[in-house]
């Protein structure tokens, strides 16, 4: 389905590019607002939702009608309490990537603020479809956990092949997979969402819910914030 | 052979569907149930051609290399029993139905949008077809594809390997895009271009919202056109198609009425639907529909259409530029996609590309640049080049219809150009001069016209992709020529109806004041016809003169372009001019001002050699700006900006060096190679330590992004680099990382650092690295300790 996103957050994309403090020149405020609009003049977001429901073994997670089995200790501790799951792929396509390209030639300092832009970009769709099953988990009276994405903790990026089978995603929304289990339109998301009959509590390990996980120096260093 | 009649063919409906409501969907591959149960396929088979399906697809839709890895089926074996059962169903109920080999795009995006390479995709669908026509289907049919290239590759695959007809189907959004970005008419002219069977649209859509996208279609191609719509939209929750099999129908039938000749339904449609399409289509016969002429060039994700004046730009060319030569001898491929970029933000619609000089490989390095510039820019190519190899090598990689300049009189010279341009639906440039050389009047001009139209038309290759250049000849040399040149352009365009082209601005060479010669000569050549101006658009004056141009031909309506481009003229570099007095290069570097970089460079080159302004200026200012990041003082924009402040300034300083003979142009301070691992296609990272490194000094060798570690080594060694960078984003791709820092030491004793997201100063150790280079700032101190 296609999404509509139509702003982004500006304090996110400077958190991606590492800004730690002060006030930004008006110039670079500027640059900034202008790769905003770039970005949202190019990005095309869309996004796959199927719910499943899942089978708990030993070893791992089996979800239901697919071929797909999630593995390691992180996804069965996040699953723990749920026996079913909402499977997500959002996209922003494939224009942002030759948009950056281009960028990075001519105007690097933009190419990498555009870069950051298209990670808010499918972040904030990726909050969209999270939101709208959260008000379908609500009217169920049902509630959800948070995203977890292949390549969180010990849940591998190798399962993105048969993640994005199961969602029929290369032919719903263009998104495939390479060799080395990258996504192409590389500004993509896959997310596992479980649905629970009772309220979630337990451990999460906060960092997996984190948007800034890829990017955090703390967590990189073993010693994220919440430690 | 298959008999393309102007009468409907009633395709098949899905297959997935109805596997799925025998419960046999859930296989990991749906294509073995071809093996494991043989009589549920052919029951749909058999069910669809009851229901009327005059050709079938075999159910080979998935079936390639790719999808097959890890599962114990070979692609023969699936494509023999596939075949094997779509022939028991014909055998058993009509056998003069014909059977498609079905093909399925790879399952992973081809380059740029992806990591496959046009050959990896190429050999995998040629396995498909070979084995698709061994055992015997009628006819190849493509669909679903959304990568132009990716389904270039599969035809030429097709072309090259069998003698199966070819029906070609991309599937699009209600934008009239594929996922991609491919309009319509970029697909149209593209297949058509490579002499398809049939093109068409299938799936994503229901039938009334592929109905405008079909009209279109039908007025970009005179090829029979196919469809198979699904059976409506997908309710979001349910997944059901909101169609039925009557409702679907009649409005399926209606494609019959703009001409359309190959019709079935895609996903959620079943026999059922097929059977009521046959009786919506009873008694009707297609549309009779235009032919269609029209000149246009496009690449993947534009289209250009030469019906009015469009500016082809110059600059990617040798020739006479020492800057551009030192870029083609150093692989500085960047610098040759900044040339592009700048050309179409001036206003060129299309970008010639030449890279013949000695000492180049040309037609590798032709195929590289091509594929590099389709990577970052949209314009359609004007591939340049006196050598058949290397205009071959572009067409083969290029996502759409390209134009070739050139070919010119001689009999040679089209014997040899002239196929290559057929075999891939190129446009092509014929020049006014043969064996004889080049004729002194309009007339005789005209004749060597003729006789390239005439033969390009033997070759099958239409009139209107035929443009002539009537050739421009100095007017300081042969004063007379200019009107010649004039008059033969009317002339052409009059008698032969085809396009035309010029290049212009030779026409001044040695006179004072060129560009009032060349603006005139080009306004009257517009006159006369002209169609595609071969110029340098970042000159204002010569782009100035086709939007007066446009204004007073009442093309421009209500002048709205050339006010765009007028209005605001005033408005360029604000403030800059006061500080480019009173800044110092330092100060631009460290705040990151381009544009005064380069003028205070520009200054200080009065009283100071190349060298001392590198060393005393430009390291130190990117020095201090590095340990303004590391503290946190600037962030990464900031860094990249001084960096490129600091390119600017190089850029100048290299014109400089660039006018020095050859051998005391060693001022850069070392040579070092830089890749992204293989696998790996992230190379932001990497590129950012580019931008910084570069602009330090150094001679950067670039080898781009998933890299085989045998080539970085090779190139190690090839290139005596005294360094090398790595860098690998992802957990996967370290071990690669690993090999290649193995393979680099096998060959050469230079250093090695390595840089990557998941990388730790511990690790890098342990796979044998040299260095760590956590950030740009970090390469920089590694590339000064190595290199000084």
């Amino acid at each position: 389905m296609l999404l509509h996103v139509d702003s982004l957050d500006k304090n996110e994309i400077l958190r991606y590019l590492g800004h730690r403090s002060g006030q930004l020149s008006a110039e670079l405020d500027e640059t900034l607002e202008r790769c905003i609009r770039d970005t949202l003049q190019t990005i095309r977001p869309m996004a796959i939702t199927k719910r499943f429901p899942i089978q708990h073994n030993e070893a791992d997670i089996q979800i239901i009608g697919t071929n797909l089995i999630l593995t390691g200790s992180s996804i069965r501790n996040h699953l723990a309490p749920v026996s079913e799951v909402w499977l997500m792929a959002a996209t922003v396509g494939p224009a942002m990537d030759k948009l950056i390209r281009a960028r990075l030639v001519n105007q690097p300092d933009e190419g990498v603020i555009l870069d950051s832009c298209g990670a808010a970009a499918v972040e904030a769709a990726a909050d969209q479809i999270q939101s709208e099953l959260k008000l379908q988990a609500d009217q169920e009276q049902k509630f959800i956990t948070s995203r977890f994405s292949p390549g969180y903790g010990d849940l591998p990026l190798q399962i993105q092949k048969e993640f994005l089978n199961a969602l029929d995603a290369g032919r719903k929304i263009g998104l495939s997979v390479t060799d080395s289990h990258l996504m192409t339109p590389s500004k993509s998301v896959t997310a596992i969402i479980g649905i629970s009959n009772e309220t979630i509590t337990g451990s999460q390990d906060p960092c997996d819910a984190c948007r800034l996980r890829m990017v955090c120096e703390l967590r990189k260093a073993g010693t994220p914030c919440w430690k | 052979m298959l008999e393309i009649t102007q009468k409907i063919t009633l395709l098949d409906g899905a297959f997935g569907t109805l596997l799925q409501k025998k419960g046999l969907l859930t296989a990991t591959v749906p294509e073995a149930n071809n093996l494991t149960h043989p009589d549920a396929i052919i029951d749909i088979h058999r069910e669809y051609i009851r229901s009327g399906s005059e050709i079938i697809y075999a159910s080979t839709f998935g079936v390639n290399a790719y999808k097959l890895s890890g599962t114990p089926y070979k692609v023969e074996e699936l494509i023999e029993a596939a075949v094997a059962n779509a022939k028991k169903a014909c055998e058993i109920e009509n056998p003069a139905v014909k059977i498609a080999l079905d093909c399925a795009p790879i399952g992973k995006m081809i380059k740029p949008n992806g990591e496959m390479s046009f050959t990896e995709a190429y050999e995998m669908f040629r396995e498909v077809l070979t084995a698709g026509e061994k055992f015997g289907v009628d006819l190849v049919i493509f669909e679903t594809f959304t990568d132009l290239l990716e389904l270039k590759a599969g035809v030429l695959a097709a072309k090259e390997n069998t003698a199966l007809p070819i029906f070609a189907s991309m599937s699009f959004e209600a934008n009239g895009r594929t996922f991609a970005g491919v309009p319509i008419s970029s697909a149209a002219l593209t297949l058509s271009g490579l002499g398809v069977d049939a093109v068409g649209i299938n799936c994503s859509l229901g039938p009334e919202q592929i109905f405008p996208l079909a009209q279109e279609l039908a007025s970009w191609t005179n090829l029979p056109i196919l469809v198979k719509p699904n059976a409506g939209l997908p309710n979001l929750i349910t997944e059901e198609y909101d169609l039925s099999p009557r409702e679907f129908a009649k409005a399926t039938a209606k494609f019959a009425d703009i001409g359309a000749t190959l019709i079935g339904g895609c996903c959620g449609t079943s026999p059922e639907f097929i059977a009521a399409l046959r009786e919506e289509l009873a008694g009707k016969t297609p549309a009779l529909r235009k032919p269609v002429q029209r000149t246009a060039l496009c690449s993947s994700e534009q289209t250009v259409e030469i019906n009015q004046v469009r500016i082809v730009g110059e600059r990617i060319n040798p020739t006479g530029k020492k800057r551009f030569k030192t870029a083609l001898l150093e692989h500085d491929i960047a610098y040759i996609l900044s040339q592009a970029l700048e050309q179409t933000a001036a206003g060129a619609a299309i970008l010639d590309v030449n890279v013949g000089m000695p000492g180049i490989d040309e037609p590798a390095m032709m195929a590289e640049v091509v594929e590099a510039i389709q990577s970052v820019s949209n314009a359609p190519l004007q591939i340049d080049s006196s050598d058949p190899a290397a205009i071959e090598a572009a067409l083969r990689i290029y996502s759409g219809k390209a134009l070739i300049n050139s070919v010119n009189g001689e009999e040679k010279n089209l014997a040899k150009i002239l196929p290559i341009a057929k075999k891939y639906g190129a446009a092509v440039i014929g020049l006014t001069l043969d064996e004889n050389g080049l004729p002194q009047t309009a007339e005789e001009r005209l004749r060597i016209a003729e006789k390239i139209v005439k033969r390009a038309e033997d070759y099958g290759i239409a009139r209107e992709d035929l443009l002539i250049d009537c050739l421009t000849l100095t007017v300081s040399a042969q004063q007379d020529q200019a009107l010649e040149t004039l008059k033969a352009v009317q002339l052409v365009k009059q008698k032969l109806g085809v396009r035309t082209v010029l290049g212009v601005s030779n026409i001044s060479f040695g006179l004072p004041d060129r560009e009032i010669i060349n603006t005139s000569f080009l306004t009257l050549a517009l006159e006369k016809g002209l169609d595609l101006p071969i110029i340098n658009p970042n000159n204002r004056s010569m782009t100035s003169a086709i939007e007066a141009y446009n204004v007073l031909m009442n093309i421009d309506q209500n002048s709205a372009h050339y006010i765009s481009q007028h209005a605001e003229n005033q408005a360029v570099k604000p403030g800059a001019a006061e500080q480019k007095s009173e800044v110092t290069l330092e100060y631009a570097v460290m705040n990151g001002l381009q544009w005064a970089a380069a003028e205070v460079t520009k200054k200080l080159l009065d009283t100071q050699q190349p060298a001392k302004i590198i060393d005393l200026i430009l390291i130190p200012a990117l020095e201090k700006t590095g340990i303004r990041f590391e503290k946190g003082e600037i962030f990464l924009p900031q860094l990249i900006q001084s960096a490129t402040a600091a390119q600017a300034s190089f850029e100048i300083l290299k014109q400089e060096i660039a006018k020095q003979p050859l051998d005391q142009q060693t001022l850069t301070r070392g040579k070092i190679i830089l890749a992204t691992v293989q696998g790996d296609i992230h190379d932001i990272g990497k590129n950012i330590v580019k931008v910084v490194l570069e602009n330090s000094g150094y001679q950067i060798i670039d080898l781009g992004k998933d890299v085989q570690a045998q080539k970085v080594a090779a190139e190690a060694a090839a290139q005596q680099a005294q360094l090398v960078g790595l860098s690998a984003l992802m957990t996967t791709t370290v071990k690669n990382m690993q090999e290649t820092i193995q393979a680099i030491k096998a060959v050469s004793d230079c250093k090695i650092m390595v840089g990557g997201a998941v990388l730790t100063k511990e690790y890098a150790m342990t796979i044998g690295a040299d260095y760590f280079g956590k950030d740009a700032k970090a390469a920089m101190d590694i590339a000064k300790e190595v290199l000084g």
